[in-house]
């Protein structure tokens, strides 16, 4: 490990690593470029480079992604890939307050120490971890989306009908497209772009940047700005006090980000969602996350962050990739003649570990880039409305079109936008529709899988067996309890201001 | 007949209806085989149940008398609806000319007419201002979408 420690701080790998993290600036910072599609398209320039280097700079561009993504999640409420949809929550309303460097610096030192976490245990527990992950089945999976989704709860805003039923509207348009169970043709209505389903990117950009672009506009003759902007001294470091000095809130984010990043197909926005969840779960007055609490944007980011090293170990540990850019990742290493799985830790221990210390470095790398970068992007927020609004549509346009050069994919994001927008109106909150679009494409297929082996053992033996089950299960109830007991004690104590 | 009007100024009327609409459709497209339809069967009756509690509140607001007004438009938003109509025309328009005239010419149309529309001062300098800006942001696109991450736009269909 020494020995791959000091490869990884060799020149030669920290400059490819640093261009890596300079794409990954760009690509999360752009709605419609995922970390997927940045890893995949790095993926022909990394032959020219040695084996080590090329993969140092694919995970700074992955990691750093996963960061940048936070920044129009905060500046102009559009994650910029689905991971950062949690940041927003909190981030957009900061910026509104006028505390938009203070949000950037939080997501930036966050996403940080996430990474640094994340490759820690990719460094050092890597077989611990993966031998529990690999008692996750679909049950397991099921549950798991099922408890993600509780975080409705808290992001239903005035009515929390209103959120459950925009949760059930993400759900029914994920569901969208060939059925998992017998690819049946579901809900395409003869269209044959719809047999692919609705894309994730595009339909995230739906709901969140048009209906804001289109709320600039509405607002526009009253505010001419998205928010007051002012420069103050030392918020660099206040911030990086206040995300210090919740030790147990960063050690618990970055806890749920490693371990769900781990698990295969449920990647950094479950692992943002999930910790996001529990961030409010655990506060004394959860009434202040979704109004700018600080702590809502560190919760994602940490987790965000910590899951995208996390994604690497079952890679190398088992030759199954965590997420889609461990997948590319893995497809860079096969294409090189070498097989990610356990032979790789006999036959190429230092590449794996020089790997690991390359990402733990990386978080640091994009702190640095992060803070010199943060000045600038904050600025965004100076542009006027009517300029930036026809900018973000624009951007939105092109990138929802980018996502798979398919102009249909834009018009789905403009109805889907323009339905969220008209619904807001009626109470609705973006939040629960993008996070049931988010979380169906995980708790469908597990449903499906799991009942299919319940035709063997009985519904009651899958479902409601075995402690992982039975912990997220109880985990769920607590968490519903919960929100609804903060719930009846808010409208309790507005009705007796009332009085 | 005025009072049914007056129905559609109450959000949880609405927003029962809304659920309604959505739940029934969905229902409808929704056939056989228990595991392929379990899932979206699950949401549908989700929002079936939501708006039937949407109903009944509403039902009793029009009992009590205290039915809400909360979707009322104001004479003063009439403005800015017409500016978000009128956008929504100009992004449609923008999709429709990006395959006739391609992704430069589209692209500067859009940026320009809207940044042009939503100007505060209509003279020469704020055209110009509107002019360079979208040239700027098309140029910048152009370039990180096709030549760094290979994104191909559509070309002209009338330009080639």
């Amino acid at each position: 490990m020494i020995e791959a420690f000091f490869l990884a701080i060799s020149p030669s790998y920290l400059m490819y690593m640093t261009i890596g993290v300079l794409l990954g600036l760009v690509v999360g910072t752009l709605p419609g470029l995922t970390a997927t599609m940045g890893t995949a398209l790095l993926v022909p320039f990394t032959f020219a480079l040695p084996t080590g280097e090329g993969i140092a700079m694919l995970g700074g561009l992955y990691v750093c992604a996963m960061f940048s993504d936070a920044i129009p999640a905060c500046l102009v409420n559009t994650p910029g890939t689905p991971a950062a949809m949690a940041t927003g929550f909190d981030g957009h309303p900061m910026v509104k307050q006028g505390r938009g460097q203070e949000a950037i610096v939080a997501a930036c030192f966050s996403s940080a120490l996430g990474t640094m976490f994340g490759a820690a245990c990719y460094l050092l527990l890597a077989w611990p971890m993966i031998s529990i992950a690999l008692k996750f089945g679909p049950p397991e999976f099921f549950w798991l989306g099922i408890f993600a989704l509780t975080i409705i709860g808290s992001l239903a805003g005035d009515s929390i009908l209103k959120g459950l039923a925009g949760g059930a509207i993400g759900l029914l348009i994920s569901c969208v497209g060939i059925s998992h169970a017998t690819e049946l043709n579901r809900f395409t209505m003869n269209i044959p772009e719809l047999r692919g389903g609705v894309s994730l990117v595009a339909a995230l950009i739906g709901v969140f940047a048009v209906p804001q672009v289109l709320s600039m506009i509405l607002g526009m003759r009253k505010n001419e700005y998205v928010a007051e902007y002012r420069a103050e001294k030392g918020v660099v470091l206040k911030t990086i006090i206040k995300v210090l000095s919740r030790p147990f809130h960063f050690l618990r984010s970055a806890s749920i980000g490693s371990f769900i990043g781990i698990l295969p197909g449920a990647g950094s926005p479950i692992a943002a969602i999930v910790s996001y969840n529990e961030a409010v779960r655990w506060s004394k007055d959860k009434s202040e996350y979704g109004k700018g609490n600080i702590h809502g944007v560190t919760a994602s980011e940490i987790a965000n962050n910590a899951a995208a090293p996390a994604a690497m170990i079952p890679l190398v540990t088992l030759g199954v990739p965590g997420s889609s850019p461990a997948a590319v990742i893995a497809g860079a290493l096969m294409l090189r003649g070498l097989n990610p799985g356990p032979e790789l830790f006999q036959t190429d221990g230092v590449l794996v570990y020089s790997f690991g210390w390359s990402l733990f470095i990386a978080g640091i790398v994009v702190f640095f880039i992060g803070m010199l970068a943060t000045p600038l992007l904050v600025k965004i927020i100076k542009i006027p409305l009517r300029l930036l609004a026809p900018l973000i549509m624009f951007l939105a346009i092109i990138g929802a079109y980018a996502i798979r050069n398919n102009i249909f994919d834009v018009y789905l994001m403009l109805a889907i936008g323009i339905f969220v927008f008209l619904v807001r109106r009626i109470g609705f909150h973006p939040g629960p529709i993008g996070l049931g679009f988010i979380l169906g494409p995980i708790i469908e297929p597990s449903l499906v899988q799991a009942l299919y082996i319940s035709d063997a053992v009985g519904v009651g033996k899958i479902f409601f067996s075995g402690i992982i089950n039975i912990t997220l299960i109880s985990l769920s109830v607590i968490s519903i309890s919960a929100v609804a007991f903060s719930r009846f004690k808010a409208q309790k104590a507005a009705a007796s201001l009332k009085e | 007949m005025l009072q049914n009007f007056k129905l559609f100024q109450d959000s949880d009327f609405v927003t029962g209806l809304l659920l309604l609409v959505i739940a029934s459709a969905t229902y409808a497209g929704i056939g056989s085989g228990a595991k392929d339809w379990v899932f979206p069967l699950m949401a549908c009756f989700a929002l079936f149940g939501i708006s039937i509690v949407f109903f009944i509140k509403s039902s009793i607001k029009i009992f009590s008398k205290t039915n809400d007004k909360d979707l009322v438009v104001d004479k003063e938003q009439i403005p800015s609806i017409v500016n978000v109509v009128f956008f929504s025309l100009i992004v449609f328009g923008f999709l429709f000319v990006l395959f006739a005239f391609g992704f430069w010419i589209a692209s500067f149309i859009f940026l320009f007419a809207s940044i042009s529309y939503f100007s505060p001062t209509k003279n020469i300098r704020g055209y110009a201002n509107a002019f360079v800006i979208s040239l700027i942001a098309c140029s910048v696109a152009y370039v990180v979408f096709t030549h760094v991450f290979y994104v191909p736009f559509p070309e002209s269909r009338l330009f080639g």
